[in-house]
């Protein structure tokens, strides 16, 4: 007992200490990555900047967007350079240096928008440094369950299936922490906050599973049975395991996948930092449960002496 | 600031409150679920404890 408990609280210093430092590193070490773009009518120092954009417009309704910005329309055969002032379905308003133009939209013929181009700043991406350490961890986790289930219908111990049952515990608290962070992921990057694509339907589907194994072992009283249908059910429930995690490579996702050498310097050290530390994490919280169930079963032990 | 620069930030900024978010429930996920195990963890070692020195002075006795 004292060696689970020394272990546990190793694992939670260790883990405690490695996700801080991945935290402070993906804040204040790591860069922002860009995701897309933003435009702007005149040109800032930023060290996002990426250039001038010139950019096509074929209706002059589309240039209602661009008010401030440098254009060049082409109306009735000629062509006309200068700020634009308004734009709508009726007419083009241009102030150039000779004065204010005003081209009827019936003339519009093509217009250049001119401006500056800088890199959108996705800083929704910080998420990511935890939350995929978490989904992984929620996996790997999912494995061991898996593993002790099919121990426990080889050897018919009890200790795999109480191994099998604080593994699907701390499974839960993982995907409950990906489910989490991934919502709000998903808002900050895709604008909605759940999205039917294959990779979040196959991890709901994963959670609905191992809420489900739960819900099955407290229906069951027998204590022979509930083991059994625990084990047999996780070992069917980790199928689902390998689907969710190729499926992004397999069919056309949405959800980013980190391919190699996607990450580099502070980016990956501080992910690298994450995921060493959400897996210091686990065992610990696996050893911390595992302590407390041993525990549950001295005390019963204890209890039975004092009733003889 | 600049106005252009503003204009910048201002549509980025916005995802600001859901990474702050996603920390604070991923930590106060974890650190309650930690600070529950460990607080059974203590009450159950009290109980053991007891039980225990319960069942050495009955075999004394015995």
């Amino acid at each position: 007992m004292r060696s689970i408990t020394t272990r546990a609280t190793i694992a939670l210093v260790l883990g405690g200490v490695l996700t801080l430092a991945a935290f402070f590193g993906a804040f204040f070490w790591a860069g922002v990555p860009d995701f897309g773009f933003v435009r702007t009518a005149e040109q800032v120092d930023s060290a996002r900047y990426k250039g001038p954009f010139e950019q096509a417009i074929d209706e002059a309704r589309y240039l209602a967007n661009y008010a401030g910005y440098t254009v060049q329309v082409e109306a009735d055969g000629e062509s006309v350079r200068g700020e634009l002032v308004s734009a709508d379905e009726e007419s083009v308003e241009i102030a150039t240096e000779s004065g204010g133009v005003t081209i009827d939209a019936a003339d519009f013929e093509a217009a250049t928008v001119f401006g500056s181009e800088y890199g959108r700043p996705d800083w929704g991406q910080k998420i990511f440094y935890f939350h995929v350490p978490v989904a992984e961890i929620s996996f790997v986790v999912f494995a061991f369950a898996a593993f002790y289930a099919v121990r426990f219908l080889m050897t018919r111990n009890r200790e795999f299936d109480t191994k099998n049952r604080v593994s699907m515990e701390v499974t839960l608290v993982f995907v409950g922490l990906t489910m989490a962070t991934g919502i709000l992921w998903t808002k900050a990057a895709w604008g909605v906050w759940w999205d039917w694509e294959p990779r979040l339907t196959t991890y709901f589907i994963l959670t609905l599973l191992v809420i489900a194994y739960f819900v099955l072992r407290n229906s069951v009283e027998d204590e022979e049975r509930r083991a059994v249908y625990g084990a047999v059910f996780t070992i069917l429930a980790f199928i689902d395991v390998p689907i969710s995690f190729f499926i992004t490579r397999l069919i056309p996702s949405n959800h980013p996948v980190i391919e190699s050498g996607g990450l580099e310097g502070p980016m990956l050290a501080s992910f690298i930092l994450g995921q060493i530390g959400m897996i210091a994490l686990g065992y610990a919280i696996y050893q911390l449960r595992m302590g407390e169930v041993q525990l549950q079963e001295r005390i019963e032990q204890a209890k039975t002496l004092l009733e003889r | 600031m600049n106005p252009t620069l503003k204009e910048v930030y201002s549509l980025v900024l916005t995802q600001w409150p859901l990474v702050a978010g996603a920390y604070a429930l991923l930590w106060a996920g974890m650190v309650i679920y930690v600070g529950m195990a460990l607080k059974r963890l203590g009450t159950l070692g009290k109980q053991l404890e007891v039980l225990e020195a319960a069942v050495a002075r009955r075999q004394g006795a015995e």
